[in-house]
């Protein structure tokens, strides 16, 4: 019973990292059809503004890294995608994997390829102990950001204006437009959404890891770029979904398989990525994937 | 002076060319009706006066104002609405969100519900269903959602793209209603219909698209058969306005 309680709330926090991961990549897409890698450096450059911040009150570190990489992120829109936006969608990826890698070395000119450590919010590697369950304090506060964060996004996407339009235009671009919705604003609040959620991504894989380094953020980009394609390309519920359902099925094959086939792990999850996908090749839910771009 | 002056405009798709130098003009309160057969290039003439296809020659003008080239966003400022083919209804949105986004480009003082009010007494059924989603209407519903949306931004002109299309006769009955109301309260329309019963009821003139050009031009009694057949299969003479 304290095992599966347990593993319950590792794979519950795990996949809520994953979720936000997830939803910020699934934003742009389901606007742009822009599978954006670059997030994978937003979360990277948050992790290192943290680290940067070492010694400053947390609550100013962290505003500090959401403001800096929300800009970074609106500046790469404007800079890099901006400009090709009407391409299709592999000069889009291209340009993607051009901006990663630009920023990715730009942090190893910076800071050095080595990992280097950092111990923010130290108080968040202790556990509560309830009875004779151990929850580490960093599960609770990532499934508490989590649960705060997506209800807040739910609200905006719902009840804001800019919030209905970007729905629309996640769904349908073009007809979007041609209601008078501007394109730019949509996509500079997409962006600025999507670095919103790669900083709180940042704060609180920082706070799991106190590890800051040049590739940190890849796997959390590939793991959100594959909860996108499992949840339904261009669904925002689809992207979250797929990555609550990477993170359990993460945690459950580590807690499950045989300690021999452990080191496997990241196999099996595809495994079970390659048959959902075969089961229903649209994803978990329908998304707006196939519809045209403007 | 025309609301619409569409002067010798070609528009292709990358290699493939869709529209030919097109001209046509539709005057203030005017219904211009456009029919072709398949691929005429009948939904990337209304694509293109809405800013979604850009022209590679040729002049789009909305009373006197070039407008070619402009982004879509910018074209419909211009209070041009479009109802395009297949009705592009918001999937996950509902009715009343759909219709908010109809209000974009809205000047008109008043607020959002006197503009609800108004289309909603034209189209109750919407009110009825407003927190539905949108998707889950029926087909005749759904094009009285995407009519309803374009009228909400009060356009100066309406182009519509088959609106009768896949509906039932009773539905395809209102839709014509409320299109001929809107001609009474002096609404500009492009309407690519390919009824010529319907057409008869609403257009002031019709142009008959083959290739990507206009094959044939005049009142809607062009559409009489043998001049209709000529113009589909390329044997028509000139056109005569």
């Amino acid at each position: 019973m304290n095992f599966a309680l347990q593993t319950a709330i590792d794979a519950l926090s795990v996949g809520s990292i994953y979720a936000l991961s997830a939803l910020g990549i699934g934003l742009l897409f389901g606007i742009m059809r822009l599978i954006n890698f670059a997030q994978s450096e937003f979360v990277t450059i948050g992790i290192y503004i943290l680290m940067l911040s070492a010694g400053i009150w947390f609550p100013l570190a962290a505003l500090g890294a959401i403001c800096v990489v929300v800009v970074l992120a609106l500046v790469v829109e404007r800079l890099a995608f901006r400009p090709i936006r009407t391409a299709d969608p592999a000069t889009l990826l291209v340009t993607s994997f051009a901006v990663s890698y630009l920023l990715q070395y730009s942090l190893v000119l910076i800071f050095g390829a080595r990992p280097i450590g950092l111990d923010i919010l130290p108080d968040l590697a202790r556990p509560f102990v309830i009875g004779s369950v151990r929850v580490p304090r960093i599960d609770i506060a990532t499934i508490g950001a989590t649960a705060v964060l997506l209800s807040a996004f739910a609200l905006f996407l719902r009840k804001t204006r800019i919030g209905i339009e970007m729905r629309a235009a996640a769904v349908d671009f073009r007809m979007a437009r041609l209601l008078g919705i501007r394109a730019n604003r949509v996509i500079a609040v997409a962006f600025a959404m999507s670095g919103l959620l790669a900083a709180v991504v940042a704060i609180l894989f920082a706070a799991r890891t106190g590890v800051a380094a040049p590739t940190i953020g890849l796997e959390l980009a590939l793991v959100g770029f594959v909860a996108t394609v499992i949840g339904g390309m261009g669904s925002l519920v689809g992207a979250v979904f797929g990555g609550l359902a990477v993170g359990v099925v993460t945690v459950l094959l580590q807690a499950l398989l045989p300690p021999e086939l452990r080191a496997y792990r990241e196999a099996f999850v595809y495994i079970v990525v390659i048959a959902v996908l075969v089961l229903r090749p649209q994803g978990l839910f329908r998304g707006a994937a196939a519809r045209e771009r403007v | 002076m025309a609301l619409l002056k569409v002067s010798n405009l070609s528009a292709s798709y990358g290699p493939i060319p869709a529209l030919r130098d097109i001209s046509l003009e539709i005057g203030e309160g005017d219904t211009l009706a456009v029919v072709g057969a398949n691929g005429a290039g009948k939904s990337t003439l209304t694509l293109a006066i809405a800013g979604a296809v850009r022209p590679t020659q040729g002049t789009i003008e909305i009373a006197g104002t070039d407008i070619t080239g402009w982004l879509p966003e910018k074209v419909a400022f211009e209070n041009i609405a479009v109802v395009p083919e297949g009705r592009h209804i918001f999937d996950g949105l509902t009715v009343e969100e759909n219709l908010l986004l109809g209000l974009t480009t809205r000047k008109e003082g008043g607020g959002s519900a006197k503009a609800f009010d108004e289309v909603y007494s034209m189209f109750p059924v919407l009110q009825e269903r407003r927190a539905s989603q949108a998707t889950r209407l029926s087909g005749g519903e759904q094009q009285q959602l995407a009519i309803a949306r374009a009228l909400l931004s009060k356009p100066r002109l309406l182009i519509l793209d088959e609106p009768s299309l896949g509906l039932a006769p009773i539905m395809v009955d209102t839709v014509y209603s409320v299109l001929k109301k809107l001609k009474e309260i002096g609404v500009s329309m492009l309407l690519v219909e390919q009824n010529p019963a319907r057409i008869g009821e609403i257009a002031d003139h019709v142009i008959v698209l083959t290739g990507g050009s206009v094959a044939l031009s005049g009142r809607p009694e062009i559409l009489e058969r043998q001049a209709l057949e000529d113009a589909y299969f390329g044997t028509s003479k000139a056109a005569t306005p």
